[in-house]
């Protein structure tokens, strides 16, 4: 049903070419925007600072955006300071770690046994970091897609969690997206991590070789989200709740079978989105992906999930997440207001809002703990129960993000 | 202190042409290009090379993030910062923005040297985006004139009308439906081919 209220219909959504902007490109060619009552056009951006300028001096409405950015822009890290929001979250996983097919080699060879093993921890790296520094050869360079992003703390992680120091025992650098692939083929860099489809353009050719997926890094982890201004969401409450449910049910579409995977692969494909060939984007989307060349792919039905788990959900604990990682390395103040903040930014209040049109169930808490479940999980709620995804750390870490005693939800 | 006399500026713009004539501009205007070049290079090395005080980008290049990072971390490089967190006057950036292009300064350098040259970078990418809708402009209403020449010459085949009278029709249909006269002839030409696909198709 159309809401008659919507403060705005014709409106302009950012996007960047990866499969994970899905959701949104769904929405555009299935109708569910239309059904909503209204009428998007997208714009591919070339960069994740372009969505965070273009939404702030409103040249976008709303965008598809890195989840952290929400945060990081609100507290004004890097430069442009704007109140930031989402009340919604379009996926979980969908990243990879790829390493050059060469460092791979050298990886495997220093050590075999931790190569060998799924998921792969990044030991065998750290002894090549140890011998080419032992002859004074200069630090490998890893790129990321953006300093405050998903990608950068995933990366982090998996280096640290085997003793690899990433502001000093390697180089980081930031290299778009589509650019990711050509770079490691250049030399340039030595590995990334990056979103689909860049891992598999590099698998694909050869010369690279996946190392670690998102998903076990740690399984069913918040990725994108859609980002609005605090100023725009409080003047169009009707048009944010159309675009939420537009947008779910674009998800809810996705995740409902493969084929319908594999027709979002064809849509993808198209120039205004991600502008590669379908092969390349059909294989992880629906599930299958392959982490070296001649090898068969492997299955991994999570490799992206739109909607099952509670994926649409703003989780607040996401939010707490990222900040702990903000302030783990550096990027922002220990004495930041991390409540005030996550509340301002993150908002499953409006998320429920718009769910409360659509037979959809959803969390009354908005904060969840990460890393206490190897397996598929309940979560129980007023009148139904959730189906929630193992939340497992590849190194068997867990976090405790429920919200301090006291605070006000 | 040679930067008192001329600011050392990078260039990074996606359209190669747009790049070379704001490099001459800056260049005529005083100013010390360092380089200029498009997404195809690698950037990190380039910045590391030339080493800017200042750097004008198209707000749309993939490698602002580059940018953004190098910012972040690298304590050897001059260290581009985003314009918008120093300037108070909200309105340049927003201007900035609105024309496309986005400016990164070297930490500490004062805002009455750097202001001046984005606003030529502006005024430089506000021309190119008049001149591309103008360009946009008069490659829609050659369309237009060929679409209504065109169903003109079907109205005066097919009814039997003088040339004045299926412009007129035409004119009226416009007003009626208060779309453009170039969209009414395109409908016109595409029911007749449909009518003539149909007739095709049953024969």
């Amino acid at each position: 049903m159309i809401d008659s209220q919507l403060e705005k219909t014709d409106l302009t959504l950012g996007i960047v070419p990866l499969t994970d902007c899905a959701p949104i490109a769904v929405a555009v060619e299935k109708g569910f925007f239309a059904a909503q009552g209204l009428s998007v056009t997208t714009s591919r951006e070339g960069s994740w600072a372009g969505i965070r300028d273009k939404i702030a001096f409103g040249v976008l409405d709303a965008a598809q955006m890195i989840a952290p950015m929400t945060l990081s822009t609100t507290l004004g890290l890097g430069g442009v300071q704007c109140d930031m929001v989402t009340a919604l979250s379009l996926g979980l996983n969908g990243n990879a770690i790829t390493l050059s097919s060469d460092l791979f080699g050298r990886v495997e060879d220093a050590d075999p046994e931790a190569a060998a093993m799924s998921p792969m921890p990044a030991r065998g790296l750290k002894r090549v970091i140890e011998e080419r520094s032992a002859r004074n050869l200069a630090p490998l360079t890893f790129g990321v897609v953006f300093p405050i992003s998903t990608h950068n703390y995933e990366l982090r992680y998996w280096l640290a969690s085997s003793g690899i120091d990433p502001d000093h025992d390697v180089n980081l650098v930031v290299i778009p997206p589509p650019q990711m692939a050509a770079a490691l083929k250049a030399g340039h860099i030595a590995g990334y991590c990056v979103g689909e489809p860049w891992n598999t353009v590099a698998v694909a050719d050869g010369f690279g070789r996946v190392a670690i997926t998102k998903h076990e890094i740690w399984n069913n982890s918040p990725e994108k989200v859609l980002g609005v201004t605090r100023s725009w969401a409080r003047a169009h409450p009707s048009t944010h709740r159309a675009l939420i449910r537009a947008l779910v049910g674009a998800c809810t579409w996705l995740d409902e079978r493969i084929e319908h995977r594999l027709e979002a692969a064809a849509i993808l494909a198209q120039p205004q989105y991600i502008g590669v060939d379908e092969a390349l984007i059909a294989g992880s989307i629906a599930g299958n992906f392959r982490y070296a060349a001649g090898e068969p792919a492997r299955r991994c039905p999570d490799f992206n999930v739109f909607h099952r788990y509670a994926a649409n959900f703003p989780w607040r604990s996401h939010a707490a997440w990222f900040l702990s990682q903000m302030q783990r390395w550096g990027q922002v103040d220990l004495a930041v207001d991390a409540q005030a903040l996550i509340q301002q930014a993150y908002r499953p209040d409006i998320y429920r809002g718009a769910a409360a049109g659509l037979d959809l169930t959803v969390p009354q808490e908005d904060y969840k703990n990460e890393g206490f479940h190897d397996e598929a999980w309940t979560l129980n709620v007023d009148g139904g129960h959730l189906l929630m995804g193992p939340d497992r750390i590849f190194d068997g870490e867990r976090f405790v993000l429920v919200q301090p005693a006291g605070s006000v939800r | 202190m040679t930067r008192e006399h001329s600011l050392k500026i990078l260039v990074v713009d996606q359209d190669r042409r747009r790049g070379q004539t704001l490099s001459d501009v800056l260049r005529i205007s005083g100013y010390d290009v360092v380089n200029h070049v498009t997404c195809e290079d690698f950037l990190p090395n380039i910045v590391a090379e030339s080493q800017p005080d200042v750097i004008l980008i198209d707000l749309d290049s993939p490698d602002r993030d580059t940018l953004e990072h190098l910012a972040v971390i690298d304590r050897d490089l001059p260290r581009p910062v985003v314009m918008f967190a120093k300037d108070d006057d909200e309105k340049t950036i927003e201007r900035a923005v609105r024309a496309g292009v986005s400016a990164y300064i070297v930490d500490g350098m004062s805002d009455w040297r750097v202001k001046p040259v984005i606003d030529v970078a502006v005024a430089h990418f506000r021309q190119y985006q008049t001149l591309r809708i103008e360009l946009d402009k008069a490659k829609t209403s050659l369309e237009d004139r060929k679409s209504i020449d065109r169903a003109k010459a079907l109205l005066i085949e097919q009814r039997g009308v003088s040339e004045p009278e299926a412009y007129a029709l035409m004119r009226k249909l416009a007003m009626d439906r208060k779309q453009r006269l170039g969209q009414v002839a395109r409908d016109i030409l595409a029911v007749s081919e449909k009518l003539q696909q149909s007739h095709k198709d049953r024969a």
